[in-house]
């Protein structure tokens, strides 16, 4: 293991550590408080903590955390297999054994010298050695010696347990559709569990996607077959009630959970779901709106002239809700962060196995691994980057001898970085390989039929043939970056996360792919212009200029409405037109364009006003609005106004399909 | 549910993240292996038809579905029943052990285990071909 991944062993066991401690303690609590009604549960909770515990930590060579884990498995364990009976002394012990437990892994965490504990393994032994050895007693049940043969000694003794409180015993036979069955079975469990015990679950070896899969749950309770069939009509199940005697009514366990006040935490981190972020960061969405219909008002007032004096007061107040809320979206926001590290960790493992089935000697750099990027984000791009890796090795970095031949070191070289730029994240791969052919590339894509044979093409023209749907260079599609899943799909991956794909290539000498993603796909920051009566959002981070010009500098080629910009031909699409918006007449002259961009394609939207630019929240659409290209979905302005937000991936294909159909663009 | 490379396709199923983690970083030190990874015998259930197998780690001490019930799935099914399985247990487990061996299981590896331990046993099952 190197240096990094043991660190985040180490971080990943002291997290457990944590988690498995707050378990032993939340038990060991609630078997003092109620001292006459200790659930099963709760001694096997306890049991399987420290078990958990002893295995991991020995795993990791911390040996005298594993072995007091282990003194109090025993003890645990002959606890849950009722060869012991609890007692208040025996409560202490554990306590003790727990506390000492937590102070041996935080010694071990952090170089200090550990306590002493041979004391308390000599109390924790002697408490062992009071109590018979384990073996399972067989009395007879009645059960499927099928399912008995899959029971743990635990299981085995519970089944027992259960014959001997008089509970009845079932065996319960349910199939379910294979996709949802986990939440199915979890359900039906709970039903169970709230009337007695669940021994053991044992699924049939039947299983097929189209026949689901079926289970025998072995059911220990003090109810009645008909109470069963009641409290499962829903679930369509096989009760099948085995030999046990009749039930005595069973005394109801006090409800009374109560979770121990943990002194201290040996781990700097919490874990929290990121669905719980989400719905918080989406209120705060719901806020920022609140606050900018505040800011507005304000604004209003102001410039009406009304009354001024409370008018300014709102405005300061307004700002400095301003503040603290962008303070707030900022904090959560941060809280949702992690660095690209982890990711790139992934990857370069991934580099080193797919460079070895390919026989390619490379190795791997990386920098900017602490660039911080959305949790969901890092999620969403894995794919897509791990596909722009393939296509280096695959493509990119040529093989040994041929590399000799060229003079260039024998060792490829794929390099990954990540970096911020203002609000966005950029993250490049690149290699020192062979370089794109262009020429070839233009060969490649007149033979298909995606260029025109008369036509000159600027170098970038030529790149952004690598994104057309089913093109590729390579002589044979290779198995690795798999057949018919080209950069295109990675194009439109990228688009989706409201970000660009850029390629810098030099022949011979290499490819860079560069992703500029925004940081998160929470809040984004967007260009909010008009058209006619009209108002949309278009992410920031799609665009990469805006400019202005007069009208009579468009020009039609191939029935296509273009506008020469600097040495590029960029071609218009205008919303009026997609939208069916009425554009305004007001005699103006001038146009606004927005450049934006999917991969090397660049499309100019054509508009009548551009508002500035605005933070926003984007909410789906719904069924209403999905037929509709491009709309990416719908935010809410300061004025309560609701505005739909762009696609621009999606406006780019709008544009390509439109292209046999000539744009009437000048009114 | 074709095997894209000729690597050996492992699945780990413990719910400890840690050991997860140790067992699929010994296995994966091994030139031409590969690991999937199951946090409880739910999952386990859903990857094993999803993907080809070479071969299946598991722990045997976890809630709802233990892995005796995996390995009683595995071996009684037409399809998976030649998975090779090996069992990963503690101490004092030796009961367990030994009806997941009856069972079917074709080795077990004792925690704490050197990675060398749990790599050769691998290998003296699916190393060859």
């Amino acid at each position: 293991m190197d240096r990094r991944n043991k660190d985040d062993t180490l971080r990943e066991f002291l997290a457990e550590s944590d988690e498995l401690l707050d378990t032993l303690r939340r038990h060991l609590d609630r078997i003092e408080q109620s001292p006459d009604s200790i659930s099963p549960e709760s001694l096997n909770a306890l049991f399987r903590a420290a078990h958990t515990l002893k295995g991991m930590s020995g795993v990791m060579g911390l040996t005298a955390v594993s072995d007091l884990a282990h003194s109090l498995e025993d003890l645990m364990d002959r606890l849950r297999m009722g060869k012991l009976g609890m007692s208040r002394n025996l409560a202490d012990l554990l306590g003790d054994g727990v506390e000492a437990l937590a102070q041996l892994i935080a010694a071990a965490s952090s170089d200090q010298v550990p306590p002493d504990t041979s004391g308390l393994a000599a109390r924790l032994r002697e408490a062992v050695n009071g109590a018979p050895a384990a073996a399972p007693s067989t009395e007879k049940s009645g059960v499927d010696p099928e399912i008995l043969q899959v029971l743990t000694e635990y299981e085995q003794h519970r089944l027992q347990e259960n014959i001997k409180a008089n509970h009845r015993l079932f065996e319960i036979r349910v199939r379910f559709r294979f996709e949802d069955f986990d939440k199915s079975l979890s359900s039906l469990t709970a039903k169970l569990q709230g009337v007695g015990e669940v021994i053991s679950t044992l699924p049939s070896s039947g299983v097929s996607p189209e026949a689901g899969i079926a289970f025998t749950l072995l059911v220990g309770t003090a109810q009645d077959r008909d109470a069963l069939t009641r409290l499962l009509a829903e679930d369509r199940a096989d009760i099948v009630q085995l030999g046990g005697a009749e039930p005595t009514p069973t005394k109801a366990a006090p409800a009374g959970e109560s979770d121990s006040p943990s002194t201290r935490s040996l781990s700097q981190t919490i874990r929290v779901d990121i669905v719980k972020l989400d719905a918080l960061l989406n209120m705060l969405g719901e806020l920022v709106l609140s606050k900018s219909v505040i800011v507005q008002i304000a604004r209003d007032l102001l410039q009406n002239g009304g009354l001024v004096g409370p008018a300014m007061e709102l405005h300061k107040a307004a700002q400095a809700l301003e503040h603290r809320v962008s303070g707030l979206q900022e904090g959560l926001i941060e809280i949702r962060m992690i660095p690209v590290a982890q990711l790139f960790d992934r990857s370069v493992r991934a580099i080193k196995k797919i460079s070895r089935d390919l026989g390619k000697e490379i190795q791997v750099t990386t920098s900017g691994e602490e660039t911080k990027l959305d949790k969901s984000m890092v999620e969403a791009i894995a794919d897509p980057l791990l596909h722009l890796i393939r296509n280096a090795l695959d493509h990119g970095i040529e093989p040994c001898e041929e590399r000799r031949r060229r003079g260039k070191p024998e060792v490829g070289t794929i390099h990954l970085s990540a970096a911020h730029k203002g609000h966005t994240v950029t993250i490049t791969v690149s290699d020192d390989g062979a370089g794109v052919n262009l020429a070839k590339v233009r060969e490649k894509a007149l033979a298909n039929h995606i260029a025109e044979p008369d036509r000159d093409y600027t170098n970038k023209e030529i790149i952004d043939f690598l994104f057309q749907p089913g093109f590729s260079t390579a002589e044979a599609v290779t198995e690795l970056s798999g057949r018919g899943v080209g950069l295109d799909v990675v194009a439109r991956h990228i688009a989706k996360l409201n970000g660009i794909v850029e390629v810098d290539t030099e022949l011979g000498q290499g490819t860079s792919f560069v992703l500029t993603l925004p940081i998160t796909l929470v809040i984004i920051k967007a260009l909010i212009v008009g058209v006619g009566t009209q108002t949309y959002a278009i992410p920031i981070s799609a665009v990469s200029e805006s400019v202005m010009i007069e009208s009579s500098q468009v020009v039609t080629i191939g029935g296509r409405p273009v506008i020469h910009l600097r040495d590029h031909t960029l071609s218009l699409l205008r919303l009026s037109d997609l939208f069916g918006v009425e554009p305004a007449r007001n005699g103006d002259s001038r146009l606004y364009i927005i450049v934006v961009g999917l991969a090397e394609k660049r499309l100019g939207l054509v508009v009548d006003t551009i508002y500035g630019q605005q933070e926003i929240v984007i909410k789906s659409i719904g069924s209403l609005l999905q037929g509709i290209p491009g709309v990416a979905g719908a935010t809410e302005l300061g004025n309560r106004k609701t505005i739909l937000v762009l696609d621009v991936g999606a406006l780019i294909d709008e544009a390509v399909c439109r292209r046999s159909t000539a744009l009437p663009l000048a009114a | 549910m074709q095997k894209r490379t000729d690597m050996k396709r492992v699945l780990v199923v413990d719910d400890s993240p840690t050991t997860r983690a140790l067992i699929v970083s010994a296995i994966e030190e091994m030139e031409g292996f590969e690991t999937i990874e199951a946090p409880n015998g739910f999952e386990a259930l859903k990857r094993i038809p999803q993907q080809a197998l070479d071969l299946i780690v598991t722990d045997i001490n976890m809630p709802d579905i233990n892995g005796l019930e995996i390995v009683h799935f595995v071996k009684h099914h037409p399809e998976y029943k030649s998975i090779p399985m090996v069992i990963v247990s503690t101490e004092g487990s030796d009961e367990d052990v030994r009806r997941g061996l009856n069972l079917g299981a074709s080795a077990y590896v004792k925690k704490p285990f050197e990675p060398q331990h749990l790599q050769s046993t691998i290998q003296r099952l699916i190393g060859s071909g």
